[in-house]
């Protein structure tokens, strides 16, 4: 038996057990996740949900499983020997580890951010035409090769996942991740050269590139000074008017400033979630007091 | 005590000693030979190197006590073991014996003996450098030891080199690296071998590469039980160090009869395509293996697939090392004589004729003849006096040399070009 008061808490998302009664504004719903490394169960039973154009921050102190269960939600995992999940993840309602979905589909839909900058030893053009170059090669096994010729004699190189010319895709993608002004000129040098900070704006811009609707981010700063780390805060905070962003932090006081959501995990298990301002000032659990004031963690 | 604690009781040592070998060194060229045999020009010459060792000994010696340049010893220690060097090189013995049956002693003794002595006062010299520092200093020391580790080799590539290039210049003209030989009218050309030598190593490129690419693709990027990778790599160690000659056999017994039965290009360069491909297994295993993971990661997480991942970012930036691996390998398969000796080459014959101007311009049936190939060129010339004196030897080796450098310069080229793209 479902009170009202409970029902209408539950769709304003605050009822801290991650879950909502609508899924209209769900961008990814998580139910009963386990995930195991071999023997090892790294997630245990974690059901959430992620809002559309909101920051979602996981917090929880070391091997708690945050970046696990963020690289469940692009099947990153699926990269390491003897993983294993359970449960169901649906990304705008289609269950990711379906038999058919194409893995390719679901990360260019899902981007992501890492921790360590990476892009690639290429031009800053060419790392972020990657991504769309890329899908295009995909594009032309799956959907026949009439697509993928059909930019062939119209000038200048075509994403083919919106049509536009190549060159607005990568300024444009380098102008929402704020390193436009910066990187002017220099499009076609060495994205090596460029500092952390700019690196990591790069990769943004990157995973921006594919007209992703989720971003993930795994601990996104914590290879970066005070300064670049500001910086990319900042570029989270506008990038959740357009996109979906989940960012796995250590850092207490970041998931406080740029988070709409938190969730705390601890050792595989989700402990609570809720508003972060909620969240910070008036923990439910125990553990969370104790984790947000560092009295463990 | 030893080593000595007082600087000038060491450099007593030092003199002294060098002092004993002198005189040595003097007794030993006195005695090298029978009196009658004793020439002149044996005099001189000991007596040339003796003077110059003892003048270059004390302007040395000047140069650091009045000076104190770090390491001051050990220039000397260099100095001498160029000397040493240049003493071994340039004083060659008339005779082969190193002493006969009446116990005297051949002029090489002579020679070999002043070697030795600088080698030893070199080290020596090393060492007291060594000692006479406290250890905070001795860095320095052994920095210079590691240097020598350096300039020897470096030595030993610049003898060989200039010393084929003094050889062999005066018989290389246009002719000879452009015709064939011409019997009739006694010219020696090399250009069969030149031609031969390059289509062995250009097929056994073309067929190894690929494959042993593809085997480090499948190692490092789709294998992933870690036996699989072991038991390829310590495959692929035993089949580099089987000798050659082996893959000579094997070839002359399984692929000669089943090609032509006779010698043909086409088995040598599989021939020498088997000898390369563990190289190039290795050095690419190697290569893909040092792509840090990021960068995978990078690409796959923006929807890429593994070939598309592997095609766009792993090959790339591993092309450097993977060039690399692959010149290591031409350079040895280019020297080869042993396998192809028995199984693609014919002293003499043509250059194989791969081109023509009238149809149908390909011409495949040129891998199926027999080759020269400048190694075995140069063996032939060498052993046999077939086909030149051993002037024509030394030029033939110069080509050798160039050729492979050549292929040297072209990966060279590639790997830096790749290696600005890639910019870490």
């Amino acid at each position: 038996m479902v009170s009202v008061e409970a029902k209408r808490k539950a769709e304003a998302g605050d009822d801290r057990t991650g879950r909502l009664a609508s899924s209209a504004e769900t961008a990814v719903e998580i139910r009963d996740l386990d995930v195991y490394y071999g023997e090892e169960q790294a997630i245990d039973d974690v059901s959430l949900d992620i809002l559309r154009k909101k920051v979602t921050a996981l917090i929880g102190p070391s091997g708690c499983g945050k970046s696990t269960l963020l690289r469940s939600i692009n099947r990153m995992n699926d990269l390491i020997d003897g993983a294993s999940v359970e449960g169901s993840i649906e990304v705008d309602g289609t269950d990711i580890y379906a038999k058919d979905t194409q893995v390719s589909k679901l990360r260019q839909k899902v981007g992501q951010v890492f921790q360590k900058p990476n892009p690639f030893p290429k031009s800053l053009y060419d790392n972020i035409a990657f991504g769309p170059r890329a899908y295009k090669h995909h594009l032309r096994k799956e959907e026949g090769v009439l697509n993928a010729f059909s930019g062939m004699f119209s000038s200048g190189e075509k994403s083919p996942i919106d049509g536009r010319g190549m060159d607005d895709v990568v300024r444009d993608s380098l102008e929402q991740a704020a390193l436009l002004e910066e990187v002017e000129g220099k499009l076609h040098e060495s994205a090596m050269d460029l500092s952390g900070g700019q690196q990591q704006r790069l990769c943004i811009a990157r995973a921006l590139a594919t007209k992703p609707e989720i971003i993930l981010m795994d601990e996104p700063t914590s290879s970066l000074d005070p300064i670049s780390a500001g910086k990319i805060e900042d570029l989270i905070e506008e990038l959740s008017r357009d996109y979906t962003v989940l960012i796995v932090t250590h850092n207490m006081q970041q998931a406080a400033r740029i988070s709409d959501k938190t969730a705390l995990l601890w050792l595989g298990e989700l402990i609570e979630m809720g508003d972060t301002k909620e969240l910070f000032e008036n923990p439910e659990k125990e553990i969370t007091e104790k984790y947000i004031t560092g009295r463990v963690g | 005590m030893f080593p000595p604690n007082d600087k000038l009781l060491r450099r007593g040592m030092m003199g002294l000693w060098l002092l004993v070998s002198a005189g040595f060194l003097a007794l030993s060229g006195l005695l090298a030979t029978n009196p009658g045999a004793i020439s002149a020009g044996i005099i001189r010459m000991l007596g040339g190197v003796l003077v110059g060792l003892i003048g270059l000994t004390v302007l040395t010696y000047f140069l650091i006590e009045s000076y104190q340049p770090p390491g001051g010893h050990f220039l000397f220690a260099v100095f001498l073991l160029a000397l040493a060097g240049v003493v071994f090189l340039l004083f060659p013995d008339q005779g082969v014996v190193l002493s006969n049956l009446d116990g005297n002693i051949t002029p090489k003794l002579a020679n070999l003996s002043l070697f030795l002595i600088a080698t030893f006062a070199s080290l020596w010299n090393g060492l007291l450098y060594y000692w006479e520092n406290p250890a905070h200093n001795r860095e320095l020391s052994v920095q210079y030891f590691t240097w020598l580790s350096v300039l020897i080799p470096l030595g030993v590539l610049f003898f060989f080199i200039t010393y084929t290039v003094i050889e062999g210049q005066s018989v290389i003209d246009w002719y000879f690296i452009s015709s064939a030989s011409d019997i009739l009218r006694g010219k020696v050309g090399i250009f069969p071998a030149i031609a031969g030598t390059f289509s062995l190593i250009v097929g056994a490129t073309v067929f190894a590469v690929p494959l042993g690419v593809g085997a480090a693709v499948f190692l490092t990027e789709y294998a992933k039980r870690g036996w699989i990778k072991q038991f390829v790599g310590v495959t692929a160690d035993c089949l580099w160090s089987t000798p050659s000659i082996v893959f000579g056999l094997f070839g002359y017994v399984f692929l000669v009869p089943r090609i032509t039965g006779h010698s043909t290009l086409l088995a040598g360069q599989i021939v020498l395509a088997a000898m390369l491909l563990p190289l190039t297994i290795a050095t690419s295993t190697e290569a893909l293996t040092s792509v840090p993971d990021e960068f995978r990661h990078g690409s796959l997480a923006l929807g890429a697939s593994r070939w598309w991942t592997i095609r766009k970012v792993v090959l790339p930036s591993s092309v450097p090392s993977i060039v690399t691996g692959i010149l290591l390998g031409i350079g040895r398969i280019a020297g080869e004589t042993a396998p192809i000796m028995l199984i693609a080459v014919a002293s003499g014959t043509s250059a194989p004729k791969f081109f023509s101007a009238s149809a149908p311009f390909f011409h495949v049936d040129a891998l199926f003849r027999e080759v020269d190939a400048l190694p075995y060129r140069l063996y032939a010339i060498y052993k046999a006096g077939v086909g030149g004196s051993i002037k024509e030897a030394w030029g033939t080796a110069l080509v050798l040399i160039v050729l492979v450098l050549m292929f040297y310069a072209l990966g060279i080229t590639v790997r830096s070009y790749y290696r600005r793209k890639r910019g870490w």
